[in-house]
């Protein structure tokens, strides 16, 4: 482009400067309004997509409770089989967790954890696919428990339903018999626990046992030993989960209710329904910025316009001095959009300081992708002015410019 | 060679369905350094006629050569650069640019034709000063008179050392001591070796050109010899 040709937009837009100014300051408005809305759609967007994530991969935590001392389980092995029949796709790790406490040499009180675990428990939790281990006769047990179980420990309180044990088998109280296995062999890489109340608890202080050997010695007062989780499936996702948790919840309520509460834990629940809601308003608040911006870019389209119209004469004078039809465009663009870009820029500045420097109660992801098409926007209406232009250009006959005898159209 | 040659040309307007012929069969040859003065009334076409030799406007038929090139062939482009490097023109509403001053009007069409900076400000300050305004340089177009407005177009119109000058009625605004100034500079232009295409009202001012081509209202068109005052 020809340097006088810009020297020249760049002279007019400074003798022009309270006009530019008006329209770069209208254009700042307007791009920082809309950097502002799309901000925050962008947040609750990502936000929204990071809590869908996190609800596709929760555990919902079920508990129960009893209203009184009641002889039923809050979940028996057959209702248990009929959830995971009703929903193949979901995962539920399913134990009932007994502490023994125990001494050590130096007389240090301890806690180990006899958990009767099912199949999802071990798969779930350990990444040990043992099929068939809820209802079996195998015991998995670390190193500290089978100190324990060997008397190489001390006993302090025990409030697990075993008699007793020898040779490396656990006698029960019903009589049935379980052979102990080292934890090794679940293969698992595990070292702590990372799941419910077992957080941090080390893997050498669990013995996994299975879940139907403890049935027969049910007692009302275990009832909130029972610890269901519920990991709906991976084609779940965050909207669907809930619901399939709440549809177990109902199974469980229509077979125990009236004995139990269930209680689920649903913070995410509810945060993501806020965010539904934050999400909603931000596309309103998007879609009537977009609404704004179109109705910006139009009437400022139509001032170039209506600017560079009244220039038709001057421009007619530009030809006959030997400007083409090129650099005549060129130089309208630059005008118009120069000072359009520089609001847009400030507009998107100014939304990011405001954003960063006054808004607190939520973190507002700002995205400098976001920021440049903001930016970008404010090219817009020069171009449409210059597009209009482009095809009057093309119309434009010098001798009647400067005769004044037709109107340029 | 001549410098302008125009042979056989038509003009026509298209409103619509409707046609209206501006001029027809109008030839005309103007050389290097001449002057000539087109005349004719109101509407007959004078305008237009300079228009399209100054190659702002075609023609609807005929041809048009300039220095032996058919114009009528041209591009947009390759007319603009015919426009700004061999042709000056001269406005009887002057048409300076009011957000430019004096100089910068003066160096606009040095600048499009891509004259550096520094050359561009030195030979317009030099052209400011042959027409007697070197003082205003520095004023805009409200700032001065219809005479000066009118001197600053003619030191425009020589920014790229033209080789004619077409003038629409440049004296028709002006005063009658303006005119006159503004038509002697004209004619010392011309004697220095610029042609001149004059378009004029002013029978007197015609008279002095070497040749005049008379427009008449009809769609035809002749060239007479210059009066007897010459």
């Amino acid at each position: 482009m020809n340097r006088y040709i810009v020297s020249k937009a760049m002279k007019l837009m400074m003798r022009r400067w309270k006009l530019h100014l008006l329209f770069a300051l209208q254009m700042a408005a307007g791009v920082a309004t809309i950097c502002a809305c799309a901000s925050i759609h962008h947040t609750a967007a990502l936000q929204y997509r990071d809590l869908m994530a996190q609800i596709e991969g929760t555990v919902w935590d079920v508990t129960a409770a009893a209203d009184r001392p009641t002889g039923r389980p809050p979940l028996d092995l057959d209702q248990y089989a009929k959830l995971k029949a009703a929903y193949p796709e979901a995962s539920l790790p399913f134990c009932i967790a007994h502490p023994v406490h125990y001494t050590t040499d130096g007389n240090d009180i301890r806690t180990a954890w006899f958990l009767f675990a099912s199949d999802d428990f071990l798969k779930t939790v350990l990444r040990a696919d043992k099929s068939g281990f809820e209802r079996g006769s195998a015991a998995y047990a670390g190193d500290e428990v089978r100190a324990v179980l060997d008397g190489r420990r001390t006993i302090v309180h025990r409030n697990i339903p075993i008699e007793s044990d020898a040779g490396g088998e656990l006698i029960l109280a019903d009589g049935a018999r379980l052979s102990v296995l080292p934890m090794e062999e679940l293969g698992t890489n595990l070292v702590r626990f990372t799941h419910q109340d077992l957080e941090n608890v080390p893997l050498d202080r669990v013995a996994l046992l299975p879940l139907a050997s403890y049935y027969p010695h049910f007692k009302p007062e275990d009832a909130g030993r029972f610890k269901l989780s519920i990991k709906p499936g991976l084609q779940a996702d965050g909207e669907e989960a809930p619901r399939s948790v709440m549809e177990m919840l109902g199974l469980l309520l229509e077979w125990n209710g009236k004995d139990y509460n269930y209680y689920v834990r649903t913070f995410q629940q509810r945060m993501l329904l806020s965010y539904e809601e934050i999400r909603g308003y931000a596309s309103v608040a998007a879609a009537i910025a977009g609404l704004c911006l179109a109705i910006v870019l139009i009437g400022l389209t139509a001032v170039v316009g209506i600017m560079f119209r009244r220039r038709r004469r001057a421009l007619a004078v530009c030809s006959a001095l030997g400007a083409g039809r090129r650099s005549l465009l060129a130089e309208l663009w630059l005008e118009s959009s120069l000072p359009s870009l520089a609001g847009g820029i400030t507009g998107a500045i100014a939304c990011s300081w405001y954003l960063s420097a006054f808004v607190h109660t939520v973190t507002i992801r700002q995205s400098p992708a976001i920021m440049a098409a903001a930016a970008a926007l404010s090219l817009l209406p020069g171009c449409l002015a210059a597009g209009t232009l482009a095809l009057g250009i093309r119309r434009l006959k010098p001798l009647e410019m400067l005769r004044g005898d037709r109107e340029w159209r | 060679m001549a410098l302008i040659e125009l042979a056989d040309g038509k003009k026509v307007y298209r409103d619509g369905d409707r046609e209206s012929v501006i001029f027809d069969h109008a030839s005309l040859r103007i050389d290097k350094g001449e002057f000539v003065s087109i005349t004719g009334r109101s509407g007959s076409g004078k305008s237009t006629l300079l228009h399209i030799l100054g190659c702002m406007d075609r023609l609807t038929s005929g041809t048009y050569r300039f220095k032996g090139a058919p114009v009528s062939a041209m591009a947009d482009g390759e007319l603009a650069r015919i426009r700004g490097r061999h042709f000056g023109f001269v406005f009887q509403s002057f048409h300076l640019i009011d957000e430019f001053t004096a100089l910068e009007n003066v160096e606009a069409p040095m600048g499009y034709a891509g004259v550096p900076r520094r050359e561009r400000r030195e030979r317009a300050l030099e052209l400011l000063r042959r027409v007697g305004l070197a003082d205003k340089a520095g004023h805009y177009p409200a700032r001065l008179s219809g005479g000066q407005q009118q001197r600053v177009a003619i030191a425009r119109a020589l920014a790229n050392g033209p080789e004619v000058i077409f003038a629409d009625e440049p004296t028709g605004s002006l005063d009658r001591a303006n005119g006159e100034m503004i038509e002697e500079l004209l004619l010392e232009l011309n004697r220095q070796g610029t042609a001149l295409v004059l378009v004029t009202h002013d029978g007197r001012l015609a008279s002095r050109a070497g040749r005049i081509f008379v427009l008449e209202d009809r769609p035809a068109a002749g060239e007479m010899k210059p009066p007897k005052m010459r």
